[in-house]
Formats: C-alpha cells, structure tokens, sequence
C-alpha cells in the first residue's frame, strides 16, 4: 500500500518534470539563442557556448526595429484604453438597463468574439485605404480593439452584473446622480475585471500577426510581430537577433502577466480568452 | 424628523409572465420621532415597503407623504432620508472616513465641516479610532456601525434600516440592539426598522406593524400586539413559545358564554370590553399563551387532563409540550424540572389571558382582560390616515 | 386606540387592485426609453464593431459577386460566378479540407495534452505553483516569437531536433520537418500544441478549482476508489467545460493564420495551406480580389453555422440577466 503509493507520488512527479520541460523548452531555447553569438548558435548544441549581448546590442542599433518597438507599443496602449473604455462603457449599460433584445446582444458579442482576423482583414484593407486609413497606426489600433472588446464587455457585463445593487441605491439615496454613482462607486468596486480585460487587450494587440500583416505594406507603420518575421526572409539569416527580439517581445506581456496574475482567474473563469 | 403616512400603497413584481403581490393595500402613519418596526416572515413585503419609502421602488397604487407632502414621484435623494442595508452596502474601496463623509461631499459641504461632522456621527456610534480603516478590516458589528454612522452623517429627518442585525452573532446583536434604542433616545429621528425577528420588533419599537403576505395585520404598541393580537396570525406570530389554538364550542346563555373544550370548560363574562366580534358564533379558536397554562401533578377534576411527552429546560423555565386527548399543546413552567415523557398532568387556563378568534376569519373575537405589565400606547400627533385617497 | 387602528388596517377594507390601467403601451414605451437611455453607452463599442467587423463582412459580401483585380477600379458583376468557380477549384477544396483536419487533429492534440496536465496541476504536488507559471508561459509568449524559435528548432541545418535525433542514431540524414511532405503537419501540430494548450489547461483547471471538496470527501466516505470519484465527480463537473473549449478552439484553429504561414507558407506545394492562407494568396498574390472576398464570405458562413450552434448550446444569455 505504501509502496503503491510511494510510486504513484513518483510517477506524479515525473509527470510534472516532463511537462515543465515540454514547456519550458522553446522558451529556453530562445533566451539561449538570443545569448549566443551567430555561428555558435548554428552548432544547436543543448547549452550555450558563452554568454553575450551581441544579439542585443545590435537589434537595439537598429533603427527599425526601435521603429517596430514604438508602433507595437504606440498601438498596444492606445488600443488597451480604447478597448477597455468601450468595454466598460457597454458592460455598464448592458448590466443595468433594462431594454428589449438583451439576449440576442450576448449571442452578438460571442459572434463578434469568433470572427477570423483574416477574413476580416482583407475587405477591411481596401475599407481602410477608401477612407484614408490605410497603413495607420490609428486603423490598425481599431482593428486591435476589436480583438478584446468582445471578451472585455462580456467580463464586465458579468461583473457588474455581481456587484450587489445596494451599492448603487445608497449612492442614490446620498445624492449622487447616475454618472457619479457609476465613476466613484461600480467602477472602483469592478476593478479586477476592468484590469483583466486591460491585460488582455494589451496582450492581443502586443502580439498581433494578421491585421498588421495585411493592412500595413509601409516601413514606417509596421508593428514588431511583422518586422521581426521579416528578418528571417532577408538572404542572410541573423537568428541570435531574431531570437532576441524575440525576448524583447516576449518580456512585456510576461512581466505585465505575471505581475497581475490574480486578476487573470476573473478573466478565466468567465468564458475563457482568445487565442 | 418628519412624520410619514402611507396610503393605499400597493406593488406587485412581475417576472416573465409571472405577477407576483408583494405589498397590497398598505396603510401605515408614523409620528414624528416615532420608532416602528416592520416585522413578518420573510417574504412578506417588509423590505419592498421599506424600498417604496426610500424611493428606491414605486408603488403601483397609493401614495406617499413625508410632513404632508407627497413624496410619491420624489427621487430618493430628495426625500430626506437614509437608510441602512442588511448587508451595509458600505463602500469597500473608501475609508471610513470617505463612507461616512461621501453624502456629505456630494451635497457640496465644505471640506473642514466635513471632517467635523464625520467625527461628530463617528463619536456618536464609537468608531472615532477607525475612520482611516477600509471596511475589510473592520469585523462586522464595526461595519455595522459605519453603516449606521454613514446614514446619520447628513442628519436625515428618516431612518430606514432593513435587517441591519441580521449578519450579526448572537451576543452581538443584543449588544447592537440596546445601542441602537439608546441612538434613537438620544437622536431623535424618526425611525422604521425592518426585521423578520419579533424580538428586536418587540423590545425596539414605539409600534409594530406586522405584516403577512404583503398586508398589514396589526399596527400597535408591542403591550398591545403581545396582548390583544388582532387576530390568528399576530396571536401566533409574536411571543415565544408560541401562542397554543384549541379549536373549542361555545354555548352563549343570558350573562355568561361556555367555552368547552374536550375535556375542559370555562365561563366568560357576556357583553364586556373583552369581546370584540359576533358573540353568537357557535365555536371559536381558544388562544392562550404557554406561560398562562399551569401544570398540576396527576388528574384533577375540571381541568384539562393531558400526558407530558417532552421537556426542554431552558435554565430558568421548563417547556413542557403536552398531549391532551390527541391535541398537542405547550405549556411553560417556572422553576420546575421534575417532569418525564409520560407523566400525567393535568391543566388551569387562565381565563384572564385567555382569547377567542373566530374559525373562518381568524379575527379576535375575546381578549381576556389581564394586561402584562402594560406601558401606554405612546401619543402621536400628525394626520390620520389619508383613507381613500387611491 | 391603538387596536382601533389595527382594525382600521385590517385586509379587506382596501380592495385588491386592478393593474396598471396602462400596462401595454407603458411596456411599449418603456422599451422606447430603455433604448433611448443605453445607447449612448454602447455607442463606442458597436461603432468600432460596426467599422472593423460588420463593415467587411458586408463589404466583403458586395465585393464578392464582382470580378476585381486589385490595380483596377473596374468592377465587373458576375453574380455568384467567384462562388461556382471556388467550387470547382481543386485548390479551394484541399485547403478547406486542410483546414478541418487541422482544426481536429489539433484540438484532439490539444485536449489530449492539456486534460491530463490540468489534473496533473489540480493535484496537491510539491511545486506545482511554478509548474502552474511555466504551463502558463506559452500563452505569453507571442505568436510569431514562438513560430519563429520554433523554425529555428526544426531547421535542417541548425535545428537542435535533427541534431539531436542524429548525434543518438536515431536517424542518418537531418529531416527537414518543416519542408517536408509527411513532417510538415506533425511539425505544425507540435507548435501549435506548444502555443495553445495552456488555453485547456487554464480554463479547465479553473473548473476543477471550483468543484466542492465536500463532493469527493463524501465520495470517499461512501466508499470510491481514485477512478470512480473521477468518473463519477470530476468528468460530469467537467462536461460542460469540455464542450465549450471544444467549440472555441476548433472555430480557432481552423481560422489560423499566422501559425501554418510564418512555419510552412502553406507548403511544401500548398499541402498546408488552410482557408485563410489561400484567401490571402487569392486575393494579394493572385490579385483576384473578387474571389478572395467570396472566400472570406465562405469563412463568415462557416464561422455563422459554427456559432450558432455554438450558442444554442451553451446559451450565453443564461449567464446574464435578460429581464
Ligand atoms: N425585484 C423583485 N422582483 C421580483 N420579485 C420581488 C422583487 N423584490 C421582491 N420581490 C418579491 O416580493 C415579495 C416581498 O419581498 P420582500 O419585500 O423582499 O420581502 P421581505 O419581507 O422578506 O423583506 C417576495 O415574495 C419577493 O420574492
Ligand atoms: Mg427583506
């Protein structure tokens, strides 16, 4: 019996060993190769040959990708706020209005959660172009905002929805008006889902592949994810940078993950994410 | 201060298809300074009349005044009032400090006179060395208090509290509730409290007003709810053992009307204050309290012969619940806990605690003339009930 | 005096009501109100959804029963012709047909992974906080990073796979797995697993999270063994759960774009390339602008079917308050 147990506790073990590393694996492997200098990364032996900030020091020298970093970025906070205002403003009023066609509303934001990028994108590219928004930064942060805008009124629909309403009446019976009531006490009172759904929307825009990839065709506007594929097409292949842009693109959305993880289980166990 | 009259008041809710009644036909006048419980089982209307009061729901029918002004379409914020929530609703994300003072900010006060008057209400509820605090670090009788001290802050005429007790334990509730009566003497404001807890509604009110399935059942003083129930629900509703009914015959002669139970009978003086309804009804429902049974060892003739099945000592009474000939009753007993399942006993009723209701109506119909104890009904001033004005 | 008022107050001196007297147009108008006053809050929101989502899709509807190259500001109508030649396309059929495959394949990868990791994670371990963080990682890690570590892992060349698999004798000759036409799928399979699981574990574990103890406790109690407190506890708490990762994750995968782009291009030949891929060929490499906006209408119709049975299932409106 002990012994059983022993051995199942083991095998356990094991088990969570073999997972760690499956999933740990590529990311090592990028930190390793973002460490190494070009040749020695070619030899794919398990550990670094030496450790330096070659890789680093040059992708920074670049002045395109300095470029790539500041749209990424530019885009990623301007579609979070964006995102998330819209988010809030339509969870509050779907939470506590009362008006017809409620529930054809959430089918809607589910639907609206699905819809394929690509798909979207290339109308979208000859939409864009019509009306000037063509090879924008401010077009494609519209694009981003509707990756996690469906996501986000849905979380803070449910939220609201949970905070109990004597809140709201004794705000009421103390005088303050609707705005005031919702700015001073629901808003403060559903802050972990407005930060969950801020994550997100900053992590889907940080990362995202296919809008950029079809809307913008001009150097000056395109994102990280787009420049840095493009250095692999380019005749002589530099991977320690690629892989250390890479970590540069990966840091961001790690750090603000791990930071604000608590408020990530409000975003999982309502509905789970895109991705 | 202010005094309150409801007329006519009348709410229903309606959920998909279902209508569903929740006040019917309320009539209520409350005094200025007055202290009223609203007091039933839960589900009965308290806290959707309580909401009518404050504004937070509209009556479909009937109106609402406040000092003579009908208040009905008034929004909550200008009727005067504050209110206590059974679960505070204090704002998790302020202070102390900013929960007390927020009413106050939002009326414009000057900052100075806001601390001032926090520190006044804080004092009042003792909780001065908290203000700084958030609510998750208060424990609940704290919270309670802010909750309580917030309502005060704007020195409203009204206090409305919904079950504000009701999240407390059992030694802090007594301790709230003493505490609560000695802010009303001391304030003064007029007060409606909610409870579905028939001992806060006793030991706290002026008044009572008893409710059942969205309608009023009594409106008294507690002497008088406790000694002259209305009728069959307040009778067993309020007190505790509950009131025992005994379906009994009556037979009416020239000066006195028997009351026959199997087993026992009584005469009742005809044509006094103590009847109230029809005296030519046929059988009527005896009422008598468990403390206002005795209990005499062995079988005695002309009192009621019954067999004990269970005792519950309580410390310094005894519950005894009986069988008398089928018909379960409970009676109470002081300082006796000699009693086995299966002793046979034998009862008194006493006639001067003794009431009748009527079969069908559950209306009173006798009370017996003894008064515990009574204390004055407390006069009020102020309008008589706007009858009609639906 | 006082039982003179109570008396006064007693049912059935008020009649019972009748109702609102203005019950059905003061529903109607209400609605109206309703309305009236949410609008502005949704506004932001359904303007950008409008522009971005529901725009295109209308668009991409008008554009498809047009023939149009993309220099071109001619538009010729041609009715549902860009459809019956999508039908009639070999290629067309095959990357649909990839798609779904795709889609299967991976969410059965996925499942099969992530359901076994996520019970390994609920379990009480030593260091399963920090198992929990690094299972998590690749849900951080953005998409072309990882698509691009992940070329780099599978190279011929330089890929630490072939040198592995070599240096052991497993294999002679480095495998091109990206390039090659029995690797390539598998290949994708592997990273696209890597990329998603995480999604299964985490939405899964937050499930088994918030089953009671006191379910298997009494389980216990009554006398199940390992594999019937799981059967009889964990599986049916998890159905649900399981239905809906199923659902959202095939829609998911099979609209993925940049995982079988920026690893195969859709190759070798076009043997993974997927519905996306091949819209996106269509309309910017072949210049049929046209055709690639029905290809994009076929996609809004699968994606249409899928969700609604999608939601007709798990009914969201359930978890909101409709009334
Ligand atoms: N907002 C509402 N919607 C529907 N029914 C309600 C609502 N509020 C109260 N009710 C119903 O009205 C009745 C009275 O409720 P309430 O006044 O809360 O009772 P209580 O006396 O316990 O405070 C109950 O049957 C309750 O279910
Ligand atoms: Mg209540």
């Amino acid at each position: 019996m002990a012994t059983t147990r022993f051995l199942s506790k083991g095998l356990n073990y094991l088990a969570l060993a073999a997972v760690c590393l499956f999933f740990m694996f590529p990311m090592y492997w990028m930190l390793k190769g973002s460490l190494e200098t070009a040749p020695e990364l070619l030899s794919a032996h398990l550990l670094p040959g030496s450790i330096s900030s070659e890789a680093f020091r040059e992708l920074i020298g670049q002045a395109s990708f300095r470029q790539y970093f500041f749209n990424s970025a530019t885009v990623a906070i301007a579609s979070t706020i964006v995102s998330t205002t819209c988010a809030v403003l339509a969870g509050y009023g779907l939470a506590r209005f009362k008006f017809p066609g409620k529930a054809a509303m959430s089918r809607g934001v589910l639907f609206c959660y699905m819809f394929p990028s690509l798909a979207l994108s290339i109308p979208l590219f000859n939409i864009f172009y019509s009306i000037r928004l063509g090879n924008t930064l401010f077009g494609l942060m519209l694009t981003h905002v509707t990756l996690s805008l469906p996501f986000g009124i849905w979380l803070m629909w449910q939220y609201f929805q949970t905070i109990p309403s004597a809140f709201r009446e004794n705000a009421a019976l103390l005088g303050a008006g609707r705005f005031r009531t919702f700015l001073e006490v629901e808003l403060p009172l559903a802050r972990s889902g407005l930060i969950a759904v801020a994550i997100f929307a900053f992590a889907l825009s940080w990362e995202e592949y296919e809008f950029a990839f079809v809307l913008i065709t001009s150097e000056a506007s395109k994102t990280l994810p787009i420049g840095m594929t493009q250095f692999v097409t380019r005749d002589y292949v530099v991977w320690n940078m690629i892989m250390a842009a890479g970590i540069t693109m990966a840091v961001p959305a790690f750090l603000l993950i791990s930071f604000l993880q608590k408020y990530l289980v409000a975003g999982f166990t309502s509905g789970g994410l895109k991705g | 201060m202010a005094n309150i009259v409801l007329s006519g008041i009348y709410k229903e809710f309606t959920s998909g298809r279902e209508t569903h009644l929740a006040v019917d036909g309320l009539n209520l006048d409350v005094a200025n300074g007055e202290f009223i419980s609203l007091v039933g089982p839960s589900g009965c209307g308290k806290s959707t009349t309580l909401r009518m009061i404050a504004g937070l729901e509209s009556p479909d029918r009937g109106r609402i005044f406040v000092d003579g002004r009908d208040v009905t379409a008034v929004p909550p914020q200008s009727r005067g009032l504050s209110m206590v929530f059974q679960n505070y609703a204090i704002f998790p994300h302020m202070t102390v400090r900013q929960n007390i003072g927020y009413g106050l900010k939002i009326a414009g006060m000057a900052r100075a006179d806001q601390e001032k008057r926090v520190r006044e209400v804080a004092r009042l509820v003792d909780i001065e060395n908290l203000l700084d605090r958030y609510p998750r670090q208060l424990s609940g009788g704290q919270r309670q208090r802010v909750a309580v001290a917030r309502a005060f802050a704007r020195n409203p005429d009204i206090i409305l509290l919904d079950e504000p007790l009701s999240n407390l334990d059992a030694k802090l509730r007594d301790q709230t509730r003493a505490e609560l009566k000695q802010l009303h003497q001391r304030v003064g404001h007029t007060m409606i409290y909610v409870t579905h807890d028939q001992l806060e509604a006793l030991t706290l009110s002026d008044r009572i007003a008893i409710m059942n399935k969205g309608v009023l059942q009594q409106f008294a003083a507690p002497s008088v709810v406790f000694q002259q129930p209305a009728n069959l629900f307040v009778a067993t509703f309020i007190g505790s053992p509950t009131m025992n009914i005994i379906p009994a015959t009556l037979l009416h002669g020239e000066a006195h009307t028997a009351v026959h139970i199997e087993g026992w009978s009584a005469s009742l003086p005809r044509g006094g204050s103590e009847w109230l309804g029809p005296t030519d009804v046929s059988a009527a429902l005896v009422g008598i309290r468990p403390k206002d049974i005795t209990v005499h060892d062995g079988h005695v003739e002309g009192r009621l012969p019954a067999v004990v099945t269970l005792m519950e000592p309580t410390g310094s009474d005894a519950i005894l619940h009986l069988d008398a000939d089928g018909r379960a009753l409970v009676a109470q007993v002081a300082d006796r806990f000699d009693f086995e399942p299966g002793d046979k006993v034998s009862l008194d009723l006493s006639l001067d605690h003794l009431h009748l209701f009527d079969v069908d109506s559950g209306l009173a119909l006798y009370h017996g003339r003894a008064k515990y104890g009574a204390r004055p009904a407390r006069a009020h001033a102020g309008p008589t009930m706007a009858q009609g004005a639906a | 005096m006082a039982l003179h008022s109570a008396r006064e107050s007693y049912p059935g001196q008020n009649t019972p009501g009748l109702r609102d007297q203005a019950g059905g147009r003061g529903k109607a108008l209400r609605s109206i109100i309703g309305t009236a006053i949410v609008a502005p809050w949704l506004l932001p929101a359904l303007l950008i959804i409008g522009l971005v989502q529901i725009g295109p899709m209308l668009y991409a509807i008008w554009l498809s029963l047009y023939e149009k190259d993309a220099f071109s500001f001619t538009w010729d109508w041609v009715g549902l012709g860009n459809y019956e030649t999508l039908l009639q396309s070999a290629e067309f059929w095959s990357a649909a047909g990839f798609g779904v495959w795709f889609a299967v394949l991976s969410v059965v990868v996925q499942l099969a992974v992530g359901v076994p990791v996520a019970l390994l994670l609920h379990q009480n371990l030593r260091g399963r906080g920090l198992a929990r963080g690094i299972v998590l990682l690749p849900y951080m890690v953005p998409t072309a990073a990882m698509a691009l570590v992940f070329a780099l892992m599978m190279s011929d060349i330089y890929g630490v796979f072939d040198h592995i698999l070599v240096s052991l004798g497993l294999i002679d000759e480095p495998i091109p797995f990206l390039g090659s036409h029995a690797w390539a799928l598998p290949a994708t399979l592997v990273a696209s697993t890597w990329k998603w699981t995480p999604f299964v574990v985490i939405v899964i574990l937050a499930r088994l999270q918030t089953i009671e103890v006191s379910l298997y406790e009494c389980a216990k109690v009554e006398g199940a063994n390992a594999f019937q407190r799981f059967r009889d506890v964990t599986l049916p708490s998890l159905r649900s759960t399981l239905l809906l990762i199923v659902m959202l994750r095939c829609i998911w995968m099979f609209n993925k774009f940049e995982v079988p782009y920026l690893l195969t291009k859709g190759g070798p030949g076009s043997e993974t390339t997927n519905l996306p891929i091949y819209a996106y060929k269509v309309t910017f490499l072949q210049n049929q602008q046209g055709l690639g906006a029905a290809l994009c209408v076929v996609m809004f119709a699968m994606l249409f079917i899928f969700a609604s049975i999608y939601t007709s299932i798990v009914k969201p409106e359930k978890e909101i308050e409709v009334e």
